[in-house]
């Protein structure tokens, strides 16, 4: 896979700690959580694990110590401007599980989009009336290819409740949640 | 942006230029402002030429350094503060409204080499006593115009228009 091109700043040292001056700070972290989107989207990534991320190239540092106390901060800012409703990146982003902060969804696309993007992906592949287990959707070869192929399993969930809420699919449970299967109802 | 809301041929008028000066002075401004936040209002002339010739791209007529200076001089009579000064070797263009202070000016000055200062270095190589190092560096941080790093053992007072490479 071709790398993630990182933009500049991301070679400025300073970039990986939190800057005093206020309006840079507000610079910064928004510069952070665009390349946290962006790095997501190309990744293909759902979901965030902090923990794990500190080791990967994203959030990769030279000297720890200081930047968990970095990254703290910023997750408190990205709290505040895409998981609260203040900003208008809000939605982009979901604290899971939401009590312990250690992880998160990034919805690089918000699950209305995914909703959008998989009832499109049933009518022209006239998958209407048909039955598919979530797996299929996620992982099966009709997929492939879609942006959704390899979609996290509760992103998935997320998404097909917002079409069973508009009336465009019905979820029929089984004891595992890969085979749960999901009827989607044809409109012609 | 002032494009749109601009009359060419009053502005050109006014600030007695022809439309090369005048279009290329409004690109000046809109770059400017657009890295103010993270360079506090200073940006190396080479650098702002870069950044000029790509949002121009290839079909735009070729531009100078001359050209620019000429230009940002022109946008005088507009205030705002929009200047080409020295700073040791380097020209810079700075769009923000205020004087650097003797202080302020040396230690961008002695950041020049390695785009950053540590506080050591300034009170070693300027004699200086570490509570005017401080509020130099302070007064630097709270311009916007350096960063800190604390990842290093020293803290270290970056300066992103000195910073090669921080073009997009």
């Amino acid at each position: 896979m071709s790398a993630f091109a990182f933009p500049s700043i991301y070679n400025f040292p300073p970039f990986f700690t939190q800057q005093p001056n206020e309006a840079t700070w507000q610079t910064q972290a928004q510069l952070w959580i665009s390349i946290i989107l962006a790095y997501c989207r190309f990744h293909k990534i759902h979901r965030l694990d902090l923990s794990d991320a500190l080791t990967t190239e994203l959030f990769y540092n030279k000297s720890i110590n200081p930047f968990i106390d970095f990254l703290r901060e910023l997750c408190r800012e990205a709290e505040a401007r895409i998981i609260t409703k203040h900003y208008k990146d809000d939605g982009l982003a979901e604290w899971d599980p939401p009590n312990k902060k250690t992880s998160a969804f990034i919805y690089w696309k918000k699950p209305e989009e995914w909703a959008t993007s998989i009832s499109n992906w049933v009518s022209e592949n006239g998958l209407n009336n048909s039955i598919m287990t979530l797996y299929e959707i996620a992982h099966g070869e009709a997929s492939e290819g879609t942006d959704f192929y390899e979609i996290d399993q509760t992103v998935l969930l997320k998404a097909l409740d917002v079409l069973v809420k508009k009336g465009e699919a019905q979820t029929l449970h089984a004891t595992n949640a890969e085979e749960m299967g999901v009827k989607f109802f044809g409109s012609g | 942006m002032c494009g749109k809301i601009a009359n060419k041929g009053f502005w050109a008028e006014l600030l007695g230029v022809g439309d090369f000066y005048y279009e290329l002075g409004i690109q000046i401004i809109d770059l400017c402002l657009s890295k103010r936040d993270r360079n506090g209002g200073l940006v190396e002339l080479g650098e702002l030429k870069r950044n000029l010739e790509r949002i121009r791209g290839s079909v735009g007529q070729e531009i100078s350094e001359d050209d620019i200076v000429r230009s940002i001089k022109t946008l005088k009579p507009l205030g705002g503060g929009f200047e080409v000064i020295q700073i040791g070797e380097r020209k810079m263009v700075r769009s923000v409204p205020h004087e650097f202070s003797t202080d302020q000016a040396t230690l961008l000055e002695l950041a020049q080499t390695q785009s950053f200062i540590t506080k050591e270095m300034v009170i070693i190589e300027k004699g200086w006593s570490k509570e005017r190092a401080d509020d130099a560096i302070d007064k630097l941080l709270s311009e916007g115009l350096c960063w800190v790093d604390y990842q290093s053992e020293t803290a270290e007072y970056w300066i992103p228009s000195f910073f090669a490479g921080l073009n997009d």
